[in-house]
């Protein structure tokens, strides 16, 4: 992948087609982390369940709207345009802010699937076929989380002469 | 909260997002209002990167704050964000949880 800030609210990504289908088919699993999963409180008798049931509500429709927006983002091709042998993904600040919810959605309800493990434990555990392919999601939301942080916190290296930067 | 390999840097500051049916409120929470703590607590799966980009963009803390509550969060199991009122406080739990961070309120029982 190739990084190129076109303006300070313009981040470019090139893409070439096996990273191009990577990223879609970790997006196609959206949304993992079922409804319900998070608690407003560890208290919750001091809220009410009212509390608890429009923080629900709120995320539904929070999730409702960011798949809405990936069906428009992975359907419409304008969104990425072919560019060379790659394709071009620009994103706004607030394109990759919602990326990373949808990345990170998948990221942890990969690892809900798994039984919740400690990743640290896990690195010594040899993966079965069933286990292997969520591991790799999880891999592959991860870096492009940190790709895309960079990017927003101006870490990525700005290329000179409209050449984008390898990543 | 999982360590990743890229130093973080600050990030400039989201435009705060709007609840449904309700805008942020600007005013400093009222001292004498019962208080509810926006607590973040650790888990395994989560980046480090991540946590302190969600607490810049949520908050708008600049970069050394939100890494100072991160590592809260990583090294003592926990971080107490913010003291506010319960709405307010329902307002920053919900915009982090719609980052998938482990955060809820409680309380304060001060």
């Amino acid at each position: 992948m190739r990084f190129f800030q076109a303006s300070p609210d313009a981040f470019s990504f090139e893409f070439n087609q096996r990273e191009k289908d990577w990223l879609f088919q970790v997006l196609e699993l959206y949304p993992l982390i079922p409804a319900g999963h998070h608690r407003l409180s560890r208290q919750p008798a001091t809220l009410g369940n009212e509390h608890q049931a429009w923080l629900e509500e709120s995320l539904a429709a929070h999730r409702e709207e960011a798949r809405r927006k990936l069906r428009q983002f992975m359907t419409n091709p304008g969104n990425f345009p072919a560019d060379g042998d790659g394709f071009r993904w620009t994103a706004s600040r607030a394109d990759l802010e919602w990326m990373l919810q949808v990345l990170n959605d998948v990221r942890v309800g990969s690892w809900l699937a798994l039984g919740s493990p400690d990743l640290q434990a896990a690195k010594f555990t040899m993966p079965t076929p069933e286990t292997r392919a969520h591991y790799l999601v999880m891999d592959i939301a991860g870096g492009l989380e940190t790709i895309f942080i960079a990017a927003l916190s101006g870490e990525l290296p700005t290329p000179r002469d409209d050449a984008p930067a390898p990543l | 909260m999982v360590s990743d390999p890229a130093n973080a840097t600050q990030a400039p500051p989201a435009a705060p997002q709007v609840k449904p049916g309700g805008e942020p409120q600007d005013q400093p929470a009222n001292e004498l209002e019962s208080g509810y703590l926006v607590i973040c607590w650790d888990d395994p799966v989560n980046l480090m990167q991540y946590v302190t980009h969600v607490f810049q963009t949520v908050f708008g803390w600049p970069k050394a704050k939100a890494e100072t509550h991160m590592l809260e969060v990583h090294n003592q199991g926990q971080s107490v964000l913010i003291r506010e009122g319960l709405e307010k406080a329902e307002f920053y739990v919900h915009q982090l949880q719609q980052y998938h961070l482990h955060a809820t309120m409680e309380r304060d029982g001060k």
